[in-house]
This record gives C-alpha cells, structure tokens and sequence, in this order.
C-alpha cells in the first residue's frame, strides 16, 4: 500500500520538477509553466532592478563665482551732470571668509556741455565675508580701481586715466543652488583730470 | 544638492579650526578698513573750471580756457588769441593741407558800447546771422551781448563786454554752430572784466 502511494506521489510530481530544470536560473524555484507572461505586473515587481548609470548627483559647484551687474554713481563734471551708468561683469574666489574679486566695468558718463562720456575701468577687490547669517551673506572690503574716461570736448577727443581706492560694503543673498543676487555700495577716492573726486558707488549684481 | 553658501560654511567651519585667528583678523580688518575710510574721506570735488587754465592779459581781463585741446598762441600788442587745432593739424603739423582750427577765439579791445556794437555787427552780417543780437551775462554778473553767424561751412559768434570803459570783443570762429554750443557759452561766462 505504502509503496503504491509514493508511486502515485512520484509520477504527480514529475512534470512540475521537468518544467523547473528547463527555464533559465533566474533564481525563481518552483514557478511553474502556467507562470504569468513576461510583462505583467507580478513579474516586473521580481525582476531585479539595473544598475543605474546615469543618477549620480553632480558635485557642487566649489568654483569662483561670476555676476552681471548695474553701477550708478557720479563723477562730476562741474555742470551739474557726471552721472554714470554702467554694467560690471566679474567674481569672487572661494576663498572662505576672505573675499577676492574683480569686476570690469565699461559705461557711459553723463556731460553737460556736450555728448557724454564713456568709461572703462577695472576692480579689486579683497576683504572679509561673513558665512554666519545664511543666506544672506554680507561683505566687507577695500577696493583699487583703474580706468579711463574717454570722448570729446571741444569736438577734440581725449581719453584720461582714472584711479582710485575705497571701501566697498555689501551683500549677496543666496537664492537657489549658486544663484544669488547682491547689492553693494562703495566710497572711492578717486583721481582724475587733475582733481580729487568721491565716487559714491551703488551696485547691483545677479551671480551664479 | 547643497548651495554654495552652504559648502562655503563647511569651508569655513574648517578653516576656522583656529577661530580666534580669524576673529583677530577680521578685526584688524576693520581698523585698517576704519583708518582708510578716515583717510581718503571729506576730500570733497574740485570745484567747476578747477582743471581750466586761466589767461590773465595785460590789460586787465581774465578768461578760463581747457587746455588741452584749447592753445594760448599769443597776445600780439592787444589782440589774445587762441585755438584747437584741426585734426589734420593735430596729428600732423607739418602737413601740406591747410584746415582751418576747430576753433578760434580772438579777444581784443575796441572803442564803443556793447549792445550798439552787437547790433551793428548783426546788422552787417545779413543774410549770415542765425542768432541775436542778444544779452549774455558771466558767472560774475557782467552783461555783455553777442550775435552768431553762419558762412559756409564755418559758424562764428561776437560776444561784446564793458571793460575799462571800453569795450571786450570775444570773436570765435568754428566748424560747429556756436549759437547753440554749450561749452563755448562757458567759457564765455567765465570772463571777468574790470
């Protein structure tokens, strides 16, 4: 009796074992023939997931940081005009607490007595930068500036040199990312055309 | 993702291992940047006409001119005169070609009354006037009268003012209209008369 049992056992059991030998080794023991087709929901939930190739989170950006910005200040002309406008295009090193930068400046000066003047210069910049009330970020520093003032007087051209150095105030408030925008204001000491002037300087800045 | 701002901290956070360092740093910043804001302040802007020459003649009269481009080329027995160069003349003084100075300024004293001299001249002018006679007054309040002309190609404008009880003749000439030209007119007005 004992041995007509396991002989039924046996023969019941034969087809699930051929069918378990025959599919690939993906691992799935005792699924047999009337599994779900490929696609379906059960199968896509056990299929082990691809490694992935492309997610890697970029690094942060650790490099200088670069800014467009807008300048206004006066350099007088004596005439009741002198007023700049201009655009700056510059940076600062990551240097920690201690702020390096630069910027150039290219504009146009605002002459009373005929057309208006254009004006280039360059900026230094070197000073301290507070990280302690992110996200905002205020600055402190000395600033040199060198440049030229350049058009006509008298319908004769004339382009004369322009320096300075100051002390430069401001902030940059961190937005998204490296995006911030920035405001400063600057007092420079500057010489030109002879003469001592005090150029009061607001700036502007959008920077990544 | 982390901000800049934010690996800036961690920067810092490192770089301030030695906090102090940093803390007497940035105050000795701050005195530097304090002394140099106590040095370079209160210097003020020079005043208008500070860079313009002054051209005292003999005679009494004082006017202020830009130089450059203007040039002082002489005072010939009662007769100042000055110029900016053409560009011709400018770049190349010896050239072949002749051209006319930008401008010519010519002062010199002549007998009469300033507004009956500024009306006869207009009227000798004719066809060539393109403004006055009218007044004109310097920085210093002295009223004086003026007409300008145009020829061809080439303005001119006659400023007369009292001096010594006689009278200052201001003659410019140029290739630009000088009726409208403001940085004539303020060199005009910077003429100071006894």
């Amino acid at each position: 009796m004992t041995r007509a049992l396991l002989a039924v056992l046996t023969l019941a059991l034969m087809p699930v074992s051929a069918a378990a030998q025959s599919r690939p080794s993906t691992g799935e023991v005792g699924v047999g023939l009337d599994a779900p087709p490929e696609g379906s929901s059960t199968r896509r939930r056990r299929r082990p997931r691809p490694a992935p190739t492309h997610t890697e989170p970029a690094e942060p950006w650790s490099g200088p940081r670069v800014e467009l910005g807008y300048a206004h200040y006066s350099i007088s002309d004596g005439f009741g005009g002198g007023d700049v406008n201009s655009v700056t295009f510059g940076g600062y090193l990551p240097t920690g607490p201690l702020r390096f930068g630069a910027y150039a400046e290219y504009g146009g000066r605002a002459y009373e007595l005929a057309q208006n003047h254009g004006l280039i210069r360059a900026t230094l910049l070197a000073g301290y930068q507070h990280f302690g009330w992110l996200p905002l970020v205020p600055y402190a520093a000395v600033v040199g500036t060198l440049g030229f003032v350049f058009g006509k007087r008298f319908s004769t051209p004339f382009a004369l040199p322009m320096g300075g150095a100051g002390l430069e105030v401001g902030a940059d408030l961190n937005l998204t990312g490296t995006l911030f925008l920035g405001m400063s204001l600057s007092y420079i000491r500057a010489s030109f055309d002879s003469g001592g002037y005090d150029l009061f300087s607001v700036r502007v800045r959008i920077g990544l | 993702m982390k901000s800049f701002a934010s690996i800036e901290v961690d920067r810092l956070s490192v770089m301030t291992a030695e906090g102090s360092v940093f803390r007497r740093g940035s105050r000795q910043l701050a005195t530097g940047l304090f002394l140099l804001a106590l040095g370079l302040g209160g210097c003020g802007n020079p005043e208008p006409l500070a860079n313009w020459k002054t051209y005292e003649a003999p005679n009494g009269y004082r006017i202020r001119f830009l130089a450059p481009p203007w040039d002082f080329l002489g005072d010939d027995g009662g007769t100042a005169v000055f110029e900016v160069a053409s560009n011709a003349e400018a770049f190349d003084p010896d050239a072949a070609i002749i051209v006319p100075p930008k401008y010519r300024l010519e002062i010199r004293q002549v007998g009469g009354n300033p507004e009956t001299l500024a009306q006869q001249g207009a009227q000798q002018a004719g066809d060539l006037l393109t403004a006055g006679p009218r007044s004109i007054e310097t920085t210093a309040g002295v009223e004086g009268f003026e007409f300008a002309t145009e020829d061809v190609r080439r303005f001119g404008l006659v400023a007369f003012f009292p001096h010594r009880g006689r009278v200052l003749r201001l003659e410019y000439a140029a290739n630009l209209d000088l009726g409208e030209d403001r940085e004539v007119r303020v060199m005009i007005q910077s003429l100071e008369v006894e």
